[in-house]
C-alpha cells in the first residue's frame, strides 16, 4: 500500500519536475550558446515559480549581466546574495557587478568585520534560528513549571536561560543582518537615471546617478520615489520604474 | 667606449630624425579662377601624437583648413600613425605658382615644391565665377540685411533660415558689393558669433552682377553656423574696411579717373545685425541623445575577421552624414573581458559641399583577444535629432564577430600579467563565475527554513508555556490556604458522592449512607473539621455562627435532609425509596447552602 501511494506521488509530481528540469537545461543552453537575453528570459521564467531558490537568482543574474543589463543583473544578485550569503560564487560575481557601477560589496559604512559577520547566515536561516531557540526557550520553561521534581526543574533552569540568551543574542543578529541588507534598498535598473529634487518632470534634475548603483528607498509620491544614494549621500526623486527592489 | 656611445647617440638621432616623416600632394596641376585644388598633408611617424605641418605663406591662393584624419596601426608589436591634413586652396591669381615645401617639427625634410597652373577664367555676367550657391535658384534667403542699393561700396548679410533647432545648421551669407575699383588692402571684420560653432564654407566666391542697372562686382563669404543653445540669437555686424575711388566727383573721362585714382578715400561699411530664432529639440528625447542633430548613419569594421589571440586587431567605428560632425560623442567601449582596448584615436574628415558641413568621424580603436574563440563585439548606437524629419532617430553599427585561434604561449595578454595570481598561472581575464546548479542546499540550512516559515505554529510553544505557568500558579496558590481550597472545594467533594447515591438506588440503605457522608463532608469542609464526631448539633452551631451563615430557612432544609439520611440508613422501612430523587434534592439544597455560605 506504502509503495502504491509513493508511486502515485512520484507520477503525479514527476511531469511538473521534469518540465523544470527541461527549462533549466534550455536556459543553460541558451547561455552557453551566448543568447543572453534569450537566456535571462528563460531563467526569469524559472525564478518567478522558484523565487526563493538561489542557483536560479544566481543563473538570472549571470544572464542579464551578459546581456548587458548591469542593474538587473546586480538586483538578481541581491537576492541571490540574500537567500545564500556563504556561497562564494554568489559572492564573487555579485562583487563582479558591483564593481562596474562603481561599488564594492560591503556598503559604505559599514564595517568590513560586521559585514562578514552579519552574513553568515541569510535572513530565513536566521530566522529559523531564532525560532529555534525560541521554541527550546519555551518549551523547557514550560517543561520547568509543569515539573514538581524540584532537582530536575533546578537542572533545566541553566538551559532554558541560556536558550533565551541565545534567543536575545539572534534577535540583536537579526538587527546587524537588517542594517547590512536593509528592506528598503533598491538597485538602479534604468541607463543615465536622473534624480530630481522633486516627484515629478517639473522639479529640476538635481544629479545622475549610473545604473546599478545601490539606494535606499525613502518615500513615495505616486509614481516616483525618493531614494538615498548610499555611496555619496545624496538624495533626490526618480521614477519608480527606474529603481527595482530586490 | 666613448666612440660606440658617441656611434649610439648618433643612431639615435638618426632614428628619432626618421621617427616623423612629412610628404604633399594636389589631387590636380591645373586650376582655373573660381575653382579649387585640394592639398594633402601627410605625416607620419611611429609616435601617437604628431606634430602639425607649418604652411608656408601662398600669395597665390586664400588657403583654407579643411579637416585632418588619423590612423593608427600595430604590426608585430610595432606602432605607426599617420595623419593627414587637407586644405583648400583658392586660386587668387592666374599664372604658374608654386606650392612652397612644408614642414613639420621633427620630421627629417620638407616637401617637395609642388607646381600648380592657374588657368585666368572669364565668369559669366551675372553668374558667380566659383562654384555656384548652395541655395537653390531663385530662392531668398529667409533672413537678410544690408545697405541701401545704390552705394558705390555695400555689404549684406543673410540667413538662409529664420528659425532653427539647436544644434542644427545655418548658413551665413555674407557678400561685399563694389561698383568702384578698390584701392589698397580691403578688411573684413567677421561678425561676432556669440552662442554659435562656425565653420568656414570656403572658398570666397566671387563675380558680378547687376544691381538696378549698375554692375557691381561681389565677393561672397559663407560661414556655417551651429547655435548651442534656445533663444533669439543675435549675430552682429560684417564690417569691410576698403579704399575707393569717387568715380562721380570729377567725371567719367580717362583723366578723372586718373586723378582720382591717385586719391583713394577710405570707406567702411557694415551689415545690419541679424537674429535668429533657435527653438530646443522636441521632448521625448531618447536617453542617449547628447544633442546631436542632423542626419547621420554608422558603421563598424574590424581590419580582419580572423586573428590569433594576443594579435591586434583595428576596430574602426566611422559616423557619417551630415550636421556638426565634431560634436558626435565617442562611442563607449564595450565592456569585454575577453578583449584589452587600447586607447581610442578619432579622426574627423569634413565635406562642406553644396555648403553642407557633413563628413565623418572615424573612431579607430586598437584591441587585442586575450583568449581563443570566437568574441562577439557588441553593436555601438547613439540617438541623433533629424530636422528634415523632424523626429529622434538612431544610428546603429552592425555585431561585429571575431574569430580568435589560440595565440603562441604567453602572448596574451592578461589583467596583471606582472603578478600572476599562483606562480605557474598567469590571469588572462576577469570574468563571472559559471552557472550553478539548483538543488545543493545543505540540509541545515534548508531545516531552519523551514522551521521559519512555519507562521502561525510559532505561537504554540508560547501557549504551551503559557498553560504550564497558569497551573503552575494554581498549585502554589492551592498550597499556600489549604483551609480555604477544602471550603471552595466543599460542594464537588459532595457532588461525587451524590453521583454515587443516585447510582446505587437499588441499595437504598448504600444510597442513603452516601447522601449522610455527601453532607457531613460538605459541612466540615465549610467548617474546616473533622468529618468524624460531626453532629447534627454542632453542624448547625458551627454553621449559625460563621461570619456570613446561611439563612434560617436553609438551615431547616439541612436538618430535614440530615435526618431523613440517617432515617434512610438506619430505618430503610421507614422513609422513601426513591434515592436519585433524594440525592439531587440533596444536591439543591448543598447548592443553595454553598452560594450563601462566604469565608
Amino acid at each position: 500500500m506504502k509503495s502504491f501511494l509513493v508511486l502515485m506521488c512520484v507520477s503525479l509530481l514527476s511531469p511538473l519536475a521534469m518540465a523544470a528540469v527541461e527549462a533549466a537545461s534550455e536556459a543553460r543552453g541558451l547561455y552557453d550558446s551566448a543568447h543572453y537575453s534569450e537566456a535571462a528570459k528563460s531563467f526569469a521564467s524559472l525564478a518567478s515559480v522558484h523565487p526563493d531558490d538561489a542557483a536560479i537568482q544566481f543563473n538570472l543574474a549571470n544572464a542579464l549581466l551578459k546581456s548587458g543589463r548591469l542593474g538587473p543583473a546586480i538586483a538578481a544578485y541581491d537576492r541571490a546574495f540574500a537567500l545564500d550569503p556563504r556561497d562564494a560564487d554568489i559572492r564573487f560575481n555579485y562583487a563582479f557587478a558591483l564593481r562596474r557601477s562603481g561599488e564594492d560589496l560591503v556598503p559604505p559604512g559599514i564595517p568590513n568585520a560586521a559585514f562578514w559577520v552579519f552574513t553568515i547566515f541569510s535572513e530565513r536561516e536566521l530566522a529559523g534560528l531564532h525560532w529555534l531557540a525560541a521554541w527550546i526557550a519555551t518549551l523547557l520553561g514550560a517543561f520547568i513549571f509543569s515539573s514538581r521534581n524540584l532537582n530536575r526543574r533546578q537542572a533545566l533552569i541553566p538551559w532554558a536561560v541560556g536558550s533565551a540568551a541565545a534567543w536575545a543574542m539572534l534577535g540583536a543578529w537579526w538587527m546587524g543582518l537588517r542594517l547590512v541588507l536593509p528592506t528598503d534598498r533598491g538597485v538602479i535598473v534604468s541607463a543615465h537615471a536622473e534624480l530630481r529634487h522633486g516627484p515629478g518632470p517639473n522639479f529640476g534634475v538635481a544629479f545622475t546617478i549610473p545604473e546599478g548603483r545601490r539606494v535606499r528607498v525613502m518615500g513615495a509620491s505616486g509614481s516616483w520615489i525618493e531614494v538615498g544614494v548610499m555611496k555619496e549621500g545624496a538624495r533626490g526623486w526618480i521614477e519608480a520604474l527606474a529603481v527595482e527592489r530586490p | 667606449m666613448r666612440s660606440s656611445i658617441l656611434l649610439f647617440l648618433l643612431l639615435f638621432a638618426g632614428s628619432a630624425r626618421a621617427a616623423v616623416s612629412i610628404s604633399a600632394a594636389l589631387n590636380r596641376t591645373s586650376v582655373a579662377i573660381g575653382e579649387q585644388v585640394v592639398l594633402s598633408v601627410t605625416v607620419s611617424g611611429d609616435q601617437a601624437s604628431l606634430p602639425q605641418p607649418k604652411l608656408p605663406p601662398m600669395d597665390a591662393f586664400n588657403v583654407y583648413d579643411s579637416g585632418r584624419s588619423q590612423s593608427l596601426s600595430f604590426v608585430n608589436g610595432h606602432m605607426s600613425s599617420e595623419v593627414v591634413h587637407t586644405f583648400v586652396l583658392a586660386p587668387r591669381v592666374a599664372g604658374k605658382h608654386v606650392v612652397p615645401p612644408i614642414s613639420a617639427d621633427g620630421a627629417s625634410a620638407p616637401t617637395a615644391a609642388l607646381n600648380v597652373e592657374v588657368l585666368a577664367s572669364a565668369p559669366p555676367p551675372n553668374v558667380a565665377a566659383s562654384r555656384p550657391s548652395a541655395a537653390p535658384a531663385g530662392s531668398t534667403p529667409r533672413v537678410s540685411s544690408g545697405r541701401a542699393r545704390g552705394n558705390d561700396v555695400f555689404v549684406t548679410a543673410s540667413l538662409d533660415k529664420a528659425t532653427a533647432k539647436v544644434n542644427e545648421q545655418v548658413t551665413l551669407t555674407v557678400r561685399f558689393y563694389n561698383a568702384v575699383q578698390l584701392f589698397g588692402d580691403t578688411r573684413f571684420d567677421p561678425p561676432a558669433l556669440n552662442g554659435f560653432l562656425s565653420e568656414d564654407l570656403p572658398p570666397v566666391r566671387n563675380g558680378m552682377t547687376n544691381i538696378e542697372g549698375r554692375p557691381y562686382q561681389y565677393n561672397e563669404i559663407k560661414v556655417a553656423l551651429f547655435p548651442v543653445q534656445a533663444g533669439r540669437m543675435s549675430i552682429g555686424s560684417a564690417v569691410i574696411h576698403c579704399q575707393v575711388a569717387r568715380l562721380g566727383a570729377r567725371g567719367d573721362d580717362f583723366f578723372d579717373r586718373f586723378f582720382s585714382m591717385a586719391a583713394p578715400q577710405p570707406v567702411t561699411v557694415q551689415s545690419d545685425p541679424l537674429v535668429l530664432t533657435v527653438e530646443p529639440v522636441p521632448t521625448g528625447k531618447p536617453a542617449d541623445f547628447t544633442g546631436v542633430v542632423g542626419q547621420l548613419t554608422a558603421s563598424a569594421q574590424a581590419d580582419r575577421a580572423s586573428v590569433k589571440a594576443g594579435d591586434a586587431v583595428t576596430l574602426s567605428v566611422t559616423i557619417a552624414g551630415h550636421g556638426n560632425i565634431k560634436s558626435i560623442p565617442d562611442p563607449v567601449k564595450p565592456d569585454l573581458p575577453s578583449l584589452r582596448f587600447f586607447a581610442t584615436d578619432s579622426s574627423v574628415v569634413l565635406d562642406k559641399t553644396n555648403d553642407r558641413v557633413g563628413g565623418s568621424k572615424i573612431l579607430r580603436t586598437v584591441l587585442v583577444p586575450r583568449v581563443s574563440g570566437d568574441i562577439r563585439i557588441p553593436s555601438f548606437s547613439f540617438s541623433y535629432y533629424d530636422p528634415q524629419r523632424n523626429s529622434y532617430q538612431r544610428a546603429t553599427t552592425e555585431e561585429i564577430v571575431l574569430h580568435v585561434s589560440p595565440g603562441a604561449p604567453g602572448v596574451a595578454m592578461g589583467t596583471t600579467p606582472s603578478s600572476p595570481l599562483i606562480p605557474g598561472l598567469t590571469a588572462i581575464a576577469d570574468d563571472i563565475r559559471y552557472l550553478k546548479s539548483s538543488g545543493s542546499r545543505n540540509p541545515l540550512s534548508a531545516f531552519l527554513t523551514r522551521l521559519a516559515d512555519l507562521g502561525p505554529w510559532h505561537a504554540l510553544p508560547f501557549l504551551i508555556l503559557l498553560a504550564a505557568g497558569g497551573t503552575d500558579w494554581r498549585r502554589r496558590a492551592a498550597g499556600a490556604d489549604p483551609k480555604g481550597r477544602r471550603f471552595r472545594a466543599a460542594l464537588s467533594q459532595a457532588d461525587r458522592r451524590l453521583e454515587q447515591a443516585a447510582l446505587a438506588q437499588t441499595d437504598a440503605p448504600r444510597a442513603a449512607a452516601l447522601v449522610d457522608e455527601a453532607i457531613a463532608a460538605f459541612v466540615a469542609d465549610k467548617l474546616d473539621v473533622p468529618t468524624a464526631g460531626l453532629t447534627l448539633k454542632t453542624a448547625l452551631e458551627g454553621l449559625g455562627a460563621l461570619a456570613h451563615p446561611p439563612s434560617e430557612a436553609s438551615l431547616g432544609l439541612l436538618k430535614s435532609a440530615w435526618d431523613e439520611a440517617h432515617l434512610r440508613r438506619f430505618a430503610p422501612g421507614a422513609a422513601g425509596t426513591d434515592a436519585r430523587h433524594f440525592a439531587e434534592e440533596t444536591r439543591k439544597l448543598l447548592k443553595l447552602l454553598d452560594s450563601e455560605i462566604r469565608r
